[in-house]
């Protein structure tokens, strides 16, 4: 064993708190004085540590900790446990939680304003424009669905008797119903506008109305005037 | 030694009369707690502060915070290890602050004031020693350094340190390992 690893082993050893050094180490350190001072000064150098360590820790603690403690304390009440705290906590969570579930499930369905979108579809299958694909016996809305709740959605299938009778039907929201009709009974004015419409406004909100297949060379997008259900 | 009566008078005698012994017990068991366990808070504190009244300010924060945080505390065997903790952790944060606030006034403090520095010959050897010593614990990391310091405390051993941390012995006996070689290399 040369010095280095002599004095590396002894270093560890003093390091971990052992007392005695192994064999070789012990019998090198023996034969070569250098290597015994070494060993002599770090036995040393961890005696003061631990010396000087236990000096600046091993204190009496002052007389007046504990009289300022019981001071301190009756001015700051001890805060008890309360399992009450925390059912409360939860009630009001649980509360929390399920008023938001409801205004979100109740808010104000909108819908984007887009030129897409066609809520409104003819039943009768012989004057069907070419090129129109109709739903055979339900009507459904054809507009992009976001996977919410509207909770004022007035989708209703058609029925099968109203469909094989011939009849028109309309299958549109009120809003959208209300909004559409007020455009239509605008048109008459706007003449350029009229020559798309198989008819004038209907006079009756729940009347049926035509679509035909419209051919559109110029498109302008306004947002339609608010109404009252909006 | 001294009595901690840390609850007021009144407010066990209600409890007792109401015949809620089980709680007022649980306070003078906690009382007792405390009383026996502040030097050693103190103790823990002042390892990392090396200033008696830091220390004691540091010590009384940490009963106060133990006392009113004892329902927290599931298994009360645990309290010792527990409070030094909460001591150790406390005393850390002042020592930071402090640190902080130094740092400030240094920056900030006009060179005429400041207070001429000890000549080597003033400071003797073992307050250099020391003062050396003080510099390389606070280098260490938090967990050797707590270690270092409860072994240094009333001497307490490898085992009683691992029962007051709640860890393996093995646990304590590596960090005592490496904060030693860490001193030596740092005071050779």
């Amino acid at each position: 064993m040369n010095c280095k690893a002599c004095q590396e082993n002894m270093f560890d050893a003093v390091a971990a708190g052992a007392t005695t050094l192994s064999d070789e180490p012990s019998a090198h350190q023996q034969s070569c004085p250098a290597c015994r001072e070494y060993y002599e000064l770090q036995v040393d150098l961890v005696r003061s540590i631990d010396s000087g360590l236990q000096a600046m820790v091993n204190q009496e603690m002052p007389a007046s900790l504990l009289a300022v403690a019981r001071n301190r304390l009756t001015q700051q009440p001890i805060v008890q446990p309360s399992w009450n705290y925390l059912g409360t906590f939860a009630v009001l969570a649980a509360v929390t939680i399920l008023a938001i579930s409801i205004g979100y499930i109740r808010r104000p369905n909108v819908y984007p304003n887009s030129g897409g979108s066609a809520s409104v579809y003819s039943g009768d299958k012989g004057n069907q424009a070419p090129g129109l694909q109709l739903p055979p016996k339900s009507v459904i809305d054809s507009r992009p669905r976001t996977g919410k709740r509207t909770g004022f959605l007035s989708l209703q299938p058609v029925s099968s008797e109203a469909t094989a009778g011939g009849s028109h039907q309309v299958i549109v929201l009120v809003e959208e119903q209300r909004a559409f009709a007020k455009f239509v009974a605008d048109l008459p004015r706007e003449p350029k506008i009229a020559q798309a419409l198989t008819r004038p406004a209907p006079v009756a909100l729940d009347a049926p109305v035509d679509i035909a297949l419209l051919r559109i060379e110029h498109m302008e997008l306004k947002p339609l005037e608010s109404t009252q259900g909006e | 030694m001294q009595e901690l009566v840390l609850s007021q008078p009144g407010k066990l005698l209600a409890a007792t009369a109401a015949g809620d012994a089980a709680k007022s017990g649980a306070l003078v068991e906690l009382e007792q707690l405390l009383t026996d366990n502040a030097p050693l808070a103190y103790r823990v504190a002042l390892g990392v502060l090396r200033n008696p009244a830091e220390a004691e300010d540091v010590a009384q924060e940490a009963l106060l915070r133990a006392y009113r945080r004892f329902h927290f505390l599931r298994n009360s065997e645990r309290f010792r290890s527990w409070l030094v903790r909460i001591s150790f952790r406390l005393a850390i944060d002042r020592l930071r602050s402090l640190r902080r606030r130094i740092e400030r006034e240094t920056r900030w403090a006009e060179p005429g004031l400041r207070p001429p520095p000890q000549s080597t010959e003033v400071v003797a050897a073992s307050n250099e020693f020391q003062a050396r010593l003080a510099r390389a614990l606070d280098d260490l990391p938090d967990g050797q350094r707590l270690v270092m310091s409860l072994t240094a405390i009333e001497g307490n051993s490898v085992d009683e340190t691992a029962a007051i941390l709640g860890v393996p012995a093995g646990t304590v006996k590596s960090r005592l390992f490496k904060a030693r070689k860490f001193l030596m290399e740092k005071l050779r």
